[in-house]
């Protein structure tokens, strides 16, 4: 029988070797991609889908860009200054900066555009919790007044998409969508020409000033070398090899695994790792219902977890794109060997159905639940149906879409009555690399990430580590951190991953970064 | 003639039509509000949070938050008016989006439409005439190969062979990217990327055509009319034309009208492999993100469009038939 993956590989392994030829549209300098998603809705705020974020680092600036180290830098802005005690903030902006539409770019469409994104980000609710006053001094300065020091505030306002939009723009509701796309950055957004589901384009923003230093992650300059960028939805991945071996498109953002060793040997196309972090495996538990809230119960399962099985589902023969990871994005400078013979040890199955015994488990069924329009996903969760039935689990393996499972996994409800128990998704690097941005390393209930661990001393931690004032003590916190995760598990890690892109090699320049980036790429 | 006869016809059918579609709409509202979840629990369950406070400001904003047979009165008022709702996840008014699409799916399945009746009756009509021969047992081998196919399949496999291997025709989309083209350049530019999606959809409805007409014509080619005629001395040609194939042309036409609308919901299949930006996308993206709105608006459109291809279906019959009667 012909299974789909397997025709897909078939397909697409007889056109590789048939014909190659990746092509740029030189006359017009049109950068052909395709994206991982459809652009669905346009405002970076309101949704955090990726290529929502894409097309916000496209069409808007930031104030701070964090470089390769992570490290916050001066982006729109030409500097800033610190009170002695960290309780004030004075951020100027570079000169020149200007609208898609021409007009000025002014400190008051910045106090705007934070206000709106600190409704929504984690980095920006807290600095706007500790925010006594943010105050216009000029056209081009203003300030922060703070009720405690926030010594992370280049990374918050330069690695989590605080895109500074024009104050009629940014007053609108966070929780609204705006309809006006107007930005500073290198690009401007062709509304006119974006059919959702299909396509949607780009001009090059020529009133755009690029700062001098060289582009690094989201930090430096920010140079455009094509008129138009265009992206084209492609749902299919076969269609999408093809097309991109016919040079019809220039770029692919995230072919399938079972395509890539085909795409490497493909003449033409160079598949390459652009993203350093990658991703983060995450099997999530529900801590509100049985049998989950049994914290001995978890533990039991730690024994038994086996990393490489995550690994070997999701990468199949690609296995140097993987690797065993703690709680912290491997990479990221919070990223540690605290415990981490708990994960990396001689796994104990035995060990593991022991535990399990002692815990007081009673058989409760485990609803799992397993997205069959998510391939990565699925692969996951029939792994960590294997482990959890290996040790004696009444696991409940719950097939459904994606769209199913992100609404059910909202759901507190016990999970013989809409709710869940289980379920794995992964997590963007960038995201799990530092204890701001992470969300499923919370402990604060209700109003956390989904499984909802009530964990004070996790909280306690994090506070810690905003509070930090350098990096080898933020450092220390996220060792603590790790440790206490280990204890506490308000996750498994399920190990690090990296997905390649593959394009024309024609193609070169591209900056490294967490979401893939429009400047700085260029054709031979 | 009777084109009295044809106008009351018309009229009944219009009646019954418009209750037809507001019991549709009715029913698609009542079944997608039965699927789990809805946009504003996958809209928070995206963004990564779903706490309380967030679901029930997103409810409220969508009008969730109130009796399901409030939302569906005024949902039914709203398509009265012609107003389709904006999407939740888009920001758009729903009946832009699909217009917007509309036409693109209406390209490619008219396209299919008319090259599955015509290479069907045509393939049909020549096994029907040949049978028994080489002719006969090669239609009817291909008939029923692309019956059995799948489209995705048929589809990826026409990508190797014309785009891939040939190199002749374009893989995905519908319009050379940056060509920026108008008048014929751009009838002639979409004409080369239609060939192979509208190719993939019309293949399996040809064979159904094929086979349908073939069996048709052979069960008309028996009945006394026909040797009647032949006995008369009537040319073959023309006995082939006007006896048979008008007559075995009927099941042909019913069965076309029914298959008008599957052709819309299978070119679901067509738009994915081939990247076409139809509203059959639309509504798969939007039944994974539970957009009400926008799967309604489809639902109700593409409901209207079979209803009218069902009219046209009997409008037709009682034109080719005179004994169709409009009780």
């Amino acid at each position: 029988m012909i299974s789909r993956r397997s025709l897909l590989t078939a397909a697409a392994a007889t056109s590789a070797a048939a014909l190659a030829r990746p092509a740029i549209g030189q006359s017009t300098r049109v950068l052909r991609y395709v994206p991982q998603a459809n652009l669905a809705n346009p405002d970076p705020i309101w949704t955090t889908a990726t290529v929502a974020l894409l097309h916000g680092y496209m069409v808007w600036d930031t104030l701070y860009g964090i470089d390769a180290g992570l490290i916050g830098r001066p982006q729109m802005l030409e500097g800033a200054d610190t009170s002695s005690d960290g309780l004030l903030w004075t951020m100027k902006l570079r000169d020149g900066l200007l609208w898609h539409d021409g007009e000025k770019v002014l400190s008051r469409d910045c106090i705007a555009s934070i206000q709106r994104w600190g409704k929504r980000d984690g980095f920006g609710q807290r600095l706007l919790g500790q925010t006594a006053e943010m105050k216009v001094v000029d056209d081009r300065t203003f300030t922060i007044r703070l009720t405690k020091p926030f010594p992370v505030m280049p990374y918050a306002l330069g690695a989590n998409g605080c895109f500074i939009m024009p104050e009629r723009i940014a007053k609108t509701d966070a929780f609204t969508q705006i309809t006006e796309y107007v930005g500073s950055g290198p690009f401007r957004f062709l509304r006119d020409e974006w059919v959702s589901g299909a396509s949607a384009a780009w001009a090059k923003n020529e009133k755009y000033v690029p700062r001098q230093e060289p582009a690094s992650y989201f930090a430096g300059g920010k140079v455009v070398h094509f008129d138009r960028v265009e992206w084209k939805i492609m749902p299919d991945p076969a269609t999408a090899a093809a097309a991109l071996q016919r040079g019809e498109v220039d770029w692919w953002e995230n072919p399938i695994a079972d395509l890539l060793p085909l795409l490497r040997k493909a003449p033409g196309i160079k598949v390459e790792v652009l993203d350093p972090l990658g991703a983060l495996g995450v099997l999530a538990v529900n801590h509100t219902q049985a049998p989950f809230d049994n914290p001995k119960l978890l533990q039991a399962i730690l024994p038994a977890l086996n990393q490489h099985d995550y690994l070997d589902a999701v990468l199949g023969d690609q296995q140097s794109l993987g690797q065993v990871a703690g709680f912290f994005i491997p990479g990221s400078p919070f990223a540690s060997d605290v415990d981490m013979d708990k994960i990396t040890g001689k796994r104990d199955v035995a060990l593991a159905k022991k535990l399990v015994a002692e815990s007081g488990y009673k058989g409760e069924p485990i609803v799992l639940m397993s997205p069959s329009d998510q391939p990565q996903l699925t692969a996951m969760a029939q792994v960590t149906d294997a482990l959890f039935k290996s040790i004696g689990l009444n696991s409940q393996y719950t097939s459904m879409d994606w769209g199913t499972l992100v609404s059910r996994r909202a759901s507190h409800a016990p999970s013989n009555a809409g709710g869940w128990n289980s379920f794995c998704t992964t997590w963007g690097g960038l995201n799990v690399s530092n204890p701001g941005a992470h969300f499923p390393l919370r402990g604060n209930g209700d109003g956390g990430w989904f499984g909802w661990p009530t964990d004070p001393q996790m909280e306690a931690l994090r506070d810690k580590w905003f509070d930090a004032p350098d990096l080898p003590a933020q450092q220390a916190v996220c060792r603590d951190m790790q440790r206490l995760a280990f204890q506490h598990l308000p996750f498994f890690p399920t190990g690090q991953w990296f997905t390649p892109t593959a394009h024309s090699d024609k193609l070169s320049g591209f900056v490294k970064a967490g979401y893939m980036l429009f400047w700085g790429v260029q054709s031979a | 003639m009777n084109f009295a006869r044809i106008a009351r016809l018309s009229a009944q059918r219009i009646v019954k039509m418009v209750a037809v579609v507001l019991a549709i709409a009715v029913t698609n509202f009542l079944l997608i509000h039965a699927a789990p979840g809805d946009p504003a629990s996958v809209i928070a369950g995206q963004s990564g949070a779903a706490d309380p406070q967030l679901l029930a400001q997103l409810r409220a904003q969508f009008g969730l938050d109130k009796p399901l047979t409030t939302q569906l009165a005024i949902y039914i008022g709203h398509v009265l008016q012609g107003d389709l709702g904006t999407s939740f996840r888009q920001g758009r008014p729903v009946l832009g989006l699909i217009l917007e699409r509309l036409p693109a799916t209406l390209l490619l399945t008219g396209t299919a439409f008319v090259f599955a009746i015509a290479a069907g009756i045509t393939l049909g009509a020549l096994a029907a005439q040949r049978v028994g021969r080489v002719a006969d047992s090669l239609i009817t081998v291909l008939a029923l190969g692309f019956y059995a196919t799948p489209l995705f399949w048929v589809g990826l496999m026409l990508v190797l062979v014309f785009s891939v291997w040939l190199n002749w025709l374009p893989s995905f989309g519908m319009e050379t990217v940056g060509a920026d083209l108008h008048g014929w350049a751009a009838v002639a530019d979409t004409a080369q990327y239609l060939i192979l999606p509208a190719l993939t959809l019309g293949l399996f409805y040809m064979a159904v055509y094929a086979r349908l007409t073939r069996a048709a014509m052979l069960e008309v080619a028996s009945q006394d009319f026909v040797r009647t005629a032949r006995a008369k001395g009537v040319p073959e040609g023309r006995i082939l034309r006007r006896h048979i194939l008008r007559n075995a042309l009927l099941p042909v036409i019913t069965f076309a009208g029914i298959q008008a609308g599957q052709l819309i919901g299978g070119s679901i299949l067509v738009e994915t492999v081939f990247a076409w930006p139809g509203i059959g996308r639309l509504a798969f993206d939007a039944l994974l993100a539970r957009d009400y709105q926008v799967l309604l608006g489809v639902f109700l459109v593409t409901s209207i469009l079979v209803v009218l291809f069902n009219l046209l279906t009997d409008l037709l019959y009682a034109i080719i038939d005179p004994r169709v009667q409009t009780a």
